[in-house]
């Protein structure tokens, strides 16, 4: 038997340490184990060669954070659920058509072999264990589940929509310091259908790791649009099963990251009955120094005929120096399917800064209204118009920001 | 109002390499004229209508272009457009994600900052553009999709002189506006650019085909080939030239 335990981490023992306070948790100690037997992941493991949390975690050690960033969803109504280094706070008011609570005991985490991080967020999560939310029908107003903190955090929440509800969701996932480690687990009844918008920023000296875990069951409808400008590791993950036929999902979203920025967008998604239909368009740009990644897989099921998915990932260098990775892949046991993968990579276009400019348009306001128009297509899924502009007038002011 | 005095340019790609396309070129357009110049398939057409509008690649060797005194060749491209330089391109660019309103108004308003004035207010700019798209023909739908995305050739047309008229410039350059226009559209569209018609304005109008002089009445009609203005005249020369075509007017210039 070969032997495992020189392979450990060093680094996992500083989670162990968090682990042990939890006292005997059975629950806990599983999905920590999921996550031990990986470790803590870096660029030889597969699947995170772009996103290296050993180095990641090593280089803000000791360092100092930064004011957490605005909320951009500030303005929108609905109630808010807010996870931050000082505790949970429910929202003043419970909305109509939800209930929540909060575990003291923390629920199992499944599939956490698949979601190795994700484990280590439901493993440590504490004050509390975890928050279910409920939601039994259409709601009116959005629900705004806000993330922040300057220190390291580990979160875990399950939304739940019962059959027929329906929902949107803002994400705000910011942070100015530490580890931050959310996990947060959809599960759709027959039927349902949430709207999930998420938008990340984060200081330079701040990992942050947004794990969805999304269970579809059959005719529910998940769209998932994401905007982020990434932190000094930033990774935004979606795992998501169509387990009943019929069911929809949309996972878009745009990353633009300056220099020293850095994200990656991973999504895996399983096709497992039949009729279900998936559409990805996820657009990413950099300066020189910003470093992002796309790592997309659809999985087709034997038997899960008819299956309808589309993968499109654009990438945009705005200068030299500029990485982007992308890793798109199918792997398809079905014979009756339609899935498609498209992969570009390229420069602003010349001919479109021309004519900007030539409008009396200004060179770096040209650019800036070029990176809203290139994110445009990521954004297009999003229901509430205002909302749209939220995340377009956000893209458009980035390129002027980050400089 | 425009004066180019022996101009020479090159094109070159972005490794550097260039060809001359612009042999000395000489042209006078007064303020409240409109010149037309006609000429074969690589003239340099399309070059000089780049080249006085400053597009990357475009550089000029020797010689001068000012407009009302001012050396263009000293002014980035949103410069010129402050100055009132408006370039109808042949092929209008799309934008995706940016609506026509918002796009014409960020315009505005930099050209308006660029020469220190203030900007234009919400309600007076909207008044503008209903008023404009109504003498165009302009459904208030399409401004308020993406600029030029899924518009066909003649609305993309239409569209650049949409933007004119909001932008009122001071020197129209208008490359090849009449191709891709049925005869509605073109009579449309030279109706829009009539309108901006003034003792202060000049204009260029770049064509293939007369049809469009028909429409928009020039003062004088230059023939550009290999480079060079070979022969100017009145309206009457872009009669000759739909009549015998290049060769003859050519074979003339060269004896």
């Amino acid at each position: 038997m070969p032997d495992v335990i020189d392979k450990i981490d060093p680094g996992v023992a500083r989670f162990a340490e968090i682990l042990s306070k939890f006292g005997e948790d059975p629950r806990r100690q599983r999905a920590f184990d999921a996550f031990a037997s990986v470790g803590i992941p870096h660029r030889r493991v597969e699947n995170w060669r772009w996103s290296d949390i050993r180095a990641g975690l090593k280089s803000i050690d000791g360092a100092a954070p930064v004011a957490v960033p605005a909320d951009p969803f500030a303005d929108v109504l609905g109630a808010v659920f807010r996870f931050s280094d000082k505790g949970f706070q429910p929202p003043a008011k419970r909305p109509a058509g939800v209930q929540y609570y909060s575990k003291s005991d923390a629920p199992a985490f499944a599939s956490a072999e698949e979601l190795p991080m994700g484990a280590l967020a439901a493993a440590l999560a504490d004050d509390p264990a975890a928050v279910v939310i409920e939601i039994a029908a259409p709601l009116a107003e959005p629900i705004r589940l806000v993330f922040d903190g300057q220190s390291d955090r580990f979160h875990h929440v399950a939304i739940i929509l019962r059959e027929g509800a329906q929902a949107t969701i803002l994400e705000s996932c910011l942070s100015g310091g530490g580890f931050a480690n959310a996990v947060i687990e959809y599960t759709l009844e027959k039927g349902a259908s949430a709207e999930r918008l998420v938008m990340q920023s984060g200081g330079a000296s701040t990992v942050q790791l947004h794990t969805a875990k999304v269970a579809l069951a059959a005719d529910a409808r998940f769209s998932q649009t994401v905007y982020a400008t990434g932190s000094k590791l930033c990774r935004v993950e979606t795992r998501l099963v169509h387990e009943g036929s019929h069911s929809e999902a949309i996972l878009n979203g745009a990353y633009l990251l300056g220099d020293g920025y850095h994200c990656d967008f991973t999504s895996h998604v399983r096709h497992a009955d039949e009729d279900c239909k998936t559409e990805q368009a996820v657009k990413g740009a950099a300066l020189a120094g910003g470093k992002g990644a796309f790592q997309g897989k659809f999985y087709v099921k034997r038997g899960a005929q008819r299956t309808d998915a589309n993968m499109q990932h654009n990438a945009l260098l705005l200068e030299d120096g500029a990485e982007i990775n992308a890793k798109p892949e199918l792997e398809i046991y079905a014979d009756d399917v339609a899935c498609a993968h498209g992969n570009t990579c390229g420069a602003l276009d010349a001919d479109q800064l021309f004519y900007l400019r030539q409008r009396g348009i200004p060179e770096a306001e040209a650019k800036a209204l070029l990176t809203r128009s290139f994110v445009a297509d990521a954004f297009a899924e999003i229901s509430d118009e205002a909302l749209q502009e939220l995340f377009l007038d956000a893209a458009h002011a980035w390129l002027t920001e980050v400089r | 109002m425009l004066v180019l005095k022996d101009l020479v340019a090159r094109v070159e790609n972005e490794d550097g390499e260039g060809k001359e396309i612009i042999k000395g070129l000489s042209l006078e357009v007064p303020a409240g004229e409109v010149h037309a110049i006609m000429g074969p398939n690589g003239a340099g057409k399309s070059t000089l209508s780049y080249l006085l509008t400053g597009r990357d690649g475009y550089t000029p060797i020797s010689g001068t272009a000012e407009l009302n005194g001012e050396n263009l060749f000293e002014l980035d491209p949103e410069e010129r457009a402050a100055k009132g330089v408006f370039l109808s391109f042949q092929y209008p660019l799309e934008i995706p994600g940016v609506p026509v309103m918002t796009f014409v108004r960020t315009a505005m308003n930099a050209q308006r900052k660029t020469r220190g004035e203030d900007e234009i207010s919400a309600p007076e700019f909207l008044k503008k553009a209903r008023e404009v798209a109504k003498l165009l023909k302009i459904d208030a739908d399409m401004l308020k999709r993406p600029l030029n995305v899924g518009f066909s050739g003649g609305e993309k047309k239409r569209l650049e002189i949409f933007q004119m008229l909001m932008l009122e410039p001071k020197f129209l350059i208008l490359d090849e506006t009449d191709s891709g226009l049925d005869i509605d559209a073109l009579r449309i569209v030279s109706d829009g650019v009539n309108a901006l018609r003034s003792d202060e304005r000049g204009m260029l109008v770049i064509t293939h085909y007369q049809r469009l002089l028909d429409h928009i009445k020039p003062d004088r009609v230059h023939v550009l080939a290999n480079g060079r203005i070979v022969a100017s005249g009145g309206p009457e020369l872009a009669l000759r030239l739909e009549k015998e075509g290049y060769d003859g007017v050519l074979a003339e210039a060269a004896a």
